[in-house]
């Protein structure tokens, strides 16, 4: 794993001037008391007191969330780069955290004012997030892009065509599989559906509706667990998802009309990872940016993201004979 | 990784598994902390019952070859650091060997053209390895 850093920690500055201003205006203006309203409802009315350093803390805590998550973004991003493209993510910590500091500054305004009544955020928040994004954008423009060494490892597939040749010669059945199940993948299927799960049974008293969405959102999580999953046989090719193994593509070999190998930015060209629509295809990918293009004889297009996409060609390539 | 299965093959099924798996993982296809498919999803791409892939994960987990953890997939275990003991390898591939010396003999394969399988054999894998 490289470890320099291929997109400037500079680009990011603005984010943390607006989070520091947080931090001080919180400082000055939050008072340390127990009965102010912590929790409003969508008429901007209180329905929880407590100590208003609670929304302060939750706040600036966000703030710093969202910049390093832009930081892991835009890094990816950089890495993914074989020339300079404009990154439309990096504006994301500036839009989040600015629109951060206008809740916190409509919240001042409340206490301030001796009334119960919050005022709407958006008032502050859509044009501090508004000039915070273009001050984004002047900076994306001028960030300088570093090349770097890509090391693609294209494997010989000879054995295993000969190999998969012989055993088609004497129709045996057989099965080619790999699957893409990430760290990360992991984390997030076990921690957030986990941590979904604790919170619905605590809010459920409270906030029926916003347990209902966190125990769907658990059990959405929880479904990642396990990762992508490609089988070809000489029958089928078959994607499956998680640890339900839902099918993300059951298509018949004899429909696929061509494969290719190809290479692709996950961030620039869908936007993330996992199942993805754009560039008139389907994609499903957990990592790595390279993938084998599948036809099929309708014109539909899947992209399949492979750790081997030479073999996984080679095995479509032999069963679609 | 890529598995087949004959029926034709005198050897079982479960057996033709486990040694595909073990020539993958020598041939560096398959590598330590590789998961593995399921047991349901090999028994029903394979068409084969899921009993048979069972044993077969069973045997791999007994050899140390994989791992395998209730509620996870099995994984490709670290390969063995310290060489097998006298005592293991006389047990295993010696009985081995002998089996195959006897089926050679049987087949009117000659001393010498029985070594010189070995040796060609040897000399492929070391072409492969070194690849």
């Amino acid at each position: 794993m490289n470890r320099r850093l291929y997109h400037p920690l500079w680009t990011h500055i603005p984010a943390a001037l607006i989070s520091m201003l947080m931090i001080i205006l919180a400082a000055i203006f939050i008072p340390a008391s127990n009965a102010a309203p912590v929790h409003f409802g969508l008429d901007g009315r209180p329905d929880r007191y407590g100590s208003p350093w609670e929304v302060a803390i939750g706040l600036i805590g966000l703030s710093i969330l969202y910049i390093g998550t832009s930081v892991v973004i835009d890094e990816l991003w950089a890495r993914q780069e074989d020339r300079k493209t404009f990154n439309w993510m990096s504006l994301f910590d500036e839009i989040s955290v600015g629109a951060l500091l206008g809740f916190e500054l409509s919240y001042i305004a409340m206490l301030s004012s001796g009334r119960n009544l919050l005022p709407s955020p958006w008032f502050f928040a859509i044009p501090i997030s508004g000039v915070a994004a273009f001050l984004a954008v002047l900076i994306e423009k001028r960030r300088p892009y570093q090349p770097h060494e890509v090391h693609i490892n294209v494997e010989d597939t000879a054995e295993l065509e000969e190999e998969i040749a012989k055993r088609r010669e004497l129709d045996l059945p057989m099965v080619y599989w790999e699957s893409q199940n990430p760290v990360y993948n992991t984390v997030l299927a076990i921690i957030v559906s986990v941590t979904m799960l604790i919170g619905g049974v605590i809010t459920w008293i409270y906030l029926p509706w916003t347990s209902t969405v966190m125990f769907i959102s658990a059990f959405a999580f929880l479904v990642l667990y396990g990762g992508i999953r490609v089988m070809v046989t000489p029958n089928r090719l078959v994607v499956n998802l998680g640890i339900l193994g839902v099918h993300l593509l059951n298509l018949d070999t004899q429909q696929i009309s061509s494969v290719q190998v190809i290479g692709f930015s996950p961030l620039r060209d869908f936007g993330g990872y996992g199942i993805r629509v754009g560039r008139g295809m389907v994609a499903f990918y957990m990592r790595g940016n390279r993938g084998v293009l599948v036809t099929t004889r309708a014109g539909k297009k899947f992209l399949i993201g492979s750790d081997h996409p030479e073999r996984l060609a080679a095995v479509l390539k032999s069963v679609m004979e | 990784m890529f598995i087949f299965v004959d029926d034709k093959n005198p050897r079982p099924i479960y057996l033709q598994i486990v040694m595909q798996i073990k020539e993958q993982i020598r041939k560096g296809d398959l590598k330590p902390g590789d998961p593995l498919p399921s047991v349901r999803e090999l028994a029903e791409s394979l068409q084969i019952n899921l009993h048979t892939v069972h044993r077969a994960y069973q045997k791999l987990r007994d050899q140390g070859i994989i791992n395998m953890r209730l509620g996870q997939c099995a994984v490709v275990a670290k390969l063995r650091e310290i060489p097998a003991s006298h005592e293991e390898v006389e047990s295993i591939l010696e009985n081995r060997l002998n089996e195959l010396i006897t089926e050679a003999f049987h087949l009117g394969v000659s001393k010498e053209e029985f070594s010189h399988l070995v040796d060609k054999l040897l000399e492929v894998q070391d072409k492969g390895e070194r690849r």
